[in-house]
């Protein structure tokens, strides 16, 4: 007989995080429950983090996995402050992450990541990785278990990818805004593990980190 | 200098045969070349199934602190062996941490953290343990583990005051770990989370009184449903006046049991 797996080191905690660049800003989000199996273990947990050099880091997948990625970011990114005397950039903190989570090639960061921030020129910049760190850089991305619901939307609404009227469609930062609260309420209709409540941050270079907190079906 | 208790070092992990009492002394001149590598002795000798286990603990926080609960069993298998083996552990004034899992693991954690207490003690310059330091150690230490392969078996929830803010966070043997104001750990997240989750939303929060009467009813639950569970229990109470420990038993109903013949 084939033995089954006694204990496995990975589990999967689920979060489905947004974020998405503009001209001069990037919009955020992230939904606030944290499930285990079908358990809800919080109401108001987040999967953004913001990282000390104004950039904000989206993780989810596996949680220990999660907190162990921004806790060794944490600490190489007041390295590298304190080596070149100013903040990392968030391209150069992409580029850091796709080698991190690469030096863990064989034993997986179990994490669907993104890192968003403004570039050295202001306009926002948004670098999403595979769990071994594939690094692409992206005008928009959506990631986490609710992914398949979300990201058809996002690309028919951001880049008319699929629809009757293609090509890219300016939007300001308000209509962003209201579009990813639609869609996230849109998908907690359908999807269990998506709910509880959508936390927005908007990160433009004037008010730096804007945030509200949404709130969705709690079923 | 006063000899320190490192967890971390390697020999703490390895059961090492050329070194009978484990304390690290090995002169390497006159040892034999073992005929494993330590990669393989470390396979061989880590552990994956719990043996002695503690079942639910229930914590939630109320206004002005935080309470725990949790019964004094410790089962090996399906038999009640140790009745007496309190889960909830004082790290110091403002700090506790409640164990469930494998007993053995929760021995090791609590030893440790108990070395980092009396090292900060040593020093003497007032810096105490905090919740939120304990909550991040705790992950690290367990998910360091899990990264060797060797977990931990060990559910941690660690609850006090931070800055006079009540707190209350778990770390699994995985790693992950998450801070709320309502946390049960093993088979009390299925039989109270929920029913206790709705009081604790749609009321005001909770003084004191009221929170133990509210932990006094869990405990009553899960020693009614869980096959594991225990009559005897510890409370714990953390407040800005201190620890408080408790020890009760559950006075169970069973006037409800014939109603209920028939139906499962």
């Amino acid at each position: 007989m084939v033995k089954q797996h006694g204990w496995y080191p990975y589990e999967f905690q689920s979060g489905t995080t947004v974020a998405i660049a503009g001209d001069d800003y990037v919009v955020v989000a992230s939904d606030t429950r944290l499930t285990e199996n079908y358990s809800i273990l919080s109401r108001t947990h987040s999967n953004v983090y913001k990282m000390h050099n104004n950039s904000l880091l989206l993780s989810t997948g596996f949680l220990g996995d999660v907190l162990t990625l921004k806790k060794t970011l944490e600490g190489r990114i007041k390295s590298y402050e304190y080596t070149h005397n100013k903040p990392i950039s968030t391209p150069a903190l992409a580029q850091m992450i796709s080698i991190m989570m690469y030096g863990r090639r064989f034993f997986p960061y179990y994490t669907n990541t993104a890192v968003a921030g403004l570039d050295s020129e202001g306009k926002g910049c948004i670098f999403g990785f595979d769990p071994v760190g594939s690094m692409t850089p992206e005008r928009y991305t959506c990631e986490g278990s609710a992914m398949p619901l979300l990201l058809p939307i996002l690309d028919s609404y951001m880049l008319g990818k699929n629809s009757t009227k293609p090509g890219p469609v300016k939007r300001t930062k308000e209509e962003i805004v209201k579009m990813v609260k639609d869609i996230y309420m849109a998908g907690c209709e359908r999807h269990v593990e998506l709910g509880d409540g959508v936390v927005i941050h908007v990160l433009t270079k004037d008010k730096g980190i804007e945030t509200d907190v949404h709130a969705l079906r709690k079923d | 200098m006063t000899s320190v208790f490192n967890p971390f070092a390697s020999h703490y992990d390895a059961i090492n045969d050329k070194d009978d009492f484990n304390i690290g002394i090995t002169d390497r001149k006159n040892t034999v070349a073992p005929l494993e590598t330590e990669a393989e002795r470390n396979i061989r000798t880590r552990t994956v199934t719990p043996v002695v286990t503690g079942s639910s603990v229930a914590a939630f926080i109320f206004n002005g602190g935080v309470i725990l609960a949790a019964d004094v069993l410790g089962s090996y298998g399906s038999l009640a062996k140790y009745r007496n083996l309190p889960r909830i552990h004082q790290v110091n004034d403002q700090t506790v941490m409640a164990l469930s899992g494998d007993l053995s693991d929760a021995d090791y954690i609590k030893e440790s953290i108990d070395a980092k207490v009396d090292e900060d003690i040593v020093q003497e310059d007032g810096s105490e343990m905090t919740p939120v330091a304990l909550h991040a150690w705790c992950t690290r230490l367990l998910y360091h583990r899990r990264t060797k392969l060797n977990p931990l078996l060990t559910s941690v929830i660690v609850a006090g005051l931070e800055n006079n803010e009540p707190f209350l966070g778990r770390v699994n043997d995985k790693g992950s770990a998450y801070k709320e104001f309502l946390i049960m750990t093993g088979i009390g997240n299925h039989l109270a989370l929920g029913w206790v989750r709705t009081i604790l939303e749609n009321s005001a929060q909770l003084n004191k009184d009221q929170a133990e009467q509210l932990m006094d009813r869990i405990i009553k639950q899960l020693y009614y449903r869980d096959c594991r569970g225990f009559a005897r229990y510890r409370v714990c109470i953390v407040t800005k006046d201190g620890v408080e420990f408790k020890a009760k038993e559950v006075q169970p109903d069973w006037s409800l049991a014939p109603a209920l013949r028939n139906t499962e």
